[in-house]
């Protein structure tokens, strides 16, 4: 769990990461349907950056018993690693659960680079369509 | 004299004549045989009714040893899922899940009509079927490249496989429960 002061540093740390993906200046990539990846080549410090979203597991109430889960939301959970140590091993590791706040953050950057990734797919398939039309 | 009977016939006619014109309830063998049919009756009734109960008996006796078998097998299952490591890979996700999603839909499929068991057996299926979804929102697109995104698969199943778990707990409390019932109705006879 990250302190008051710790939470507000990387609620602007993810703020800067939402402004630069919003402007291209990033290179996520689809690592599973819930998950991106963007790896950072900079030479003297190589490093990934992993966000995932989870579903959480359903409620299902039951007559006369215990729910059998507890938690239906979305929770977002960040990674930062290091790819200069052998491995790969996570620095940083933030997981919404902790706090509504970052978890609100991190939605916002999901929703950023989903909308990215929908918009590459779309230009991709204008594109087609206009050269389809040019030729024909 | 000739032609006249002997007094020792007439007595003889008059004895059968008696015994004709006599009821046959006032003969004490047809008293004999009655008791005789009855009590042949009765033993034939209270044979089939202790048949009958030694067959219910050993129909729950069978219906608990089988309830018993798959609390143990619920209790093997959540115990399973429960053990997954952060760095579970996706394939090692996927055949637990079969696994347990194959055997626990074997296991509880003979109790799915029980009006006891159908809600929590409900329940469980839900909370498989959610992680077969939550699964397959963590396949690789790349399985190669699956260490390059660490703990994706865990994070993604790991609350899915708790909630089979919790679901399971619920189950075989209600199987042990079940058990015990048997006992407690058997002991009523």
């Amino acid at each position: 769990m990250a302190s008051a002061e710790e939470e507000t540093e990387l609620v602007g740390y993810i703020g800067d990461l939402i402004e630069v993906t919003s402007r291209g200046g990033t290179n996520w990539n689809k690592f599973n349907p819930t998950t991106f990846v963007w790896d950072i080549s900079i030479p003297s410090h190589p490093a990934r950056l992993v966000l995932q979203q989870v579903a959480g597991a359903a409620l299902v109430h039951n007559k006369g018993l215990q729910s059998a889960a507890s938690d239906s939301s979305t929770k977002y959970v960040f990674q930062a690693i290091d790819l200069t140590i052998p491995q790969g091993a996570p620095v940083l590791i933030i997981n919404g659960a902790d706090s509504d706040l970052l978890n609100r953050k991190l939605r916002e950057l999901f929703n950023t680079i989903s909308g990215k990734e929908s918009r590459k797919g779309l230009d991709f398939l204008g594109s087609i369509i206009a050269d389809a039309k040019r030729r024909f | 004299m000739p032609g006249e009977p002997s007094p020792i016939d007439v007595n003889h006619l008059n004895q059968i004549l008696q015994s004709v014109t006599e009821p046959f309830w006032h003969r004490p063998d047809f008293w004999i045989g009655t008791a005789l049919g009855i009590a042949g009756l009765v033993f034939s009734v209270k044979a089939f009714l202790e048949a009958k109960k030694a067959a219910v008996a050993a129909r729950e006796a069978g219906r608990t040893v089988k309830i018993q078998t798959t609390t143990v097998d619920l209790t093997e299952f959540a115990q399973r899922l429960s053990k997954i490591q952060p760095k579970i890979r996706f394939v090692d996700a996927r055949d637990l899940l079969d696994e347990v999603n194959r055997r626990l839909r074997r296991a509880i499929a003979p109790f799915a009509g029980d009006p006891q068991l159908k809600d929590a057996i409900g329940v469980l299926k839900k909370t498989l079927q959610a992680a077969s979804e939550a699964l397959a929102a963590v396949r690789p697109t790349d399985a190669a490249k699956e260490s390059e995104a660490p703990d994706s698969v865990y994070n993604g199943v790991e609350g899915h496989f708790r909630a089979i778990s919790d679901a399971l707990a619920d189950l075989v409390g209600l199987f042990e429960k079940k058990g015990f019932d048997f006992g407690e109705i058997d002991g009523q006879r």
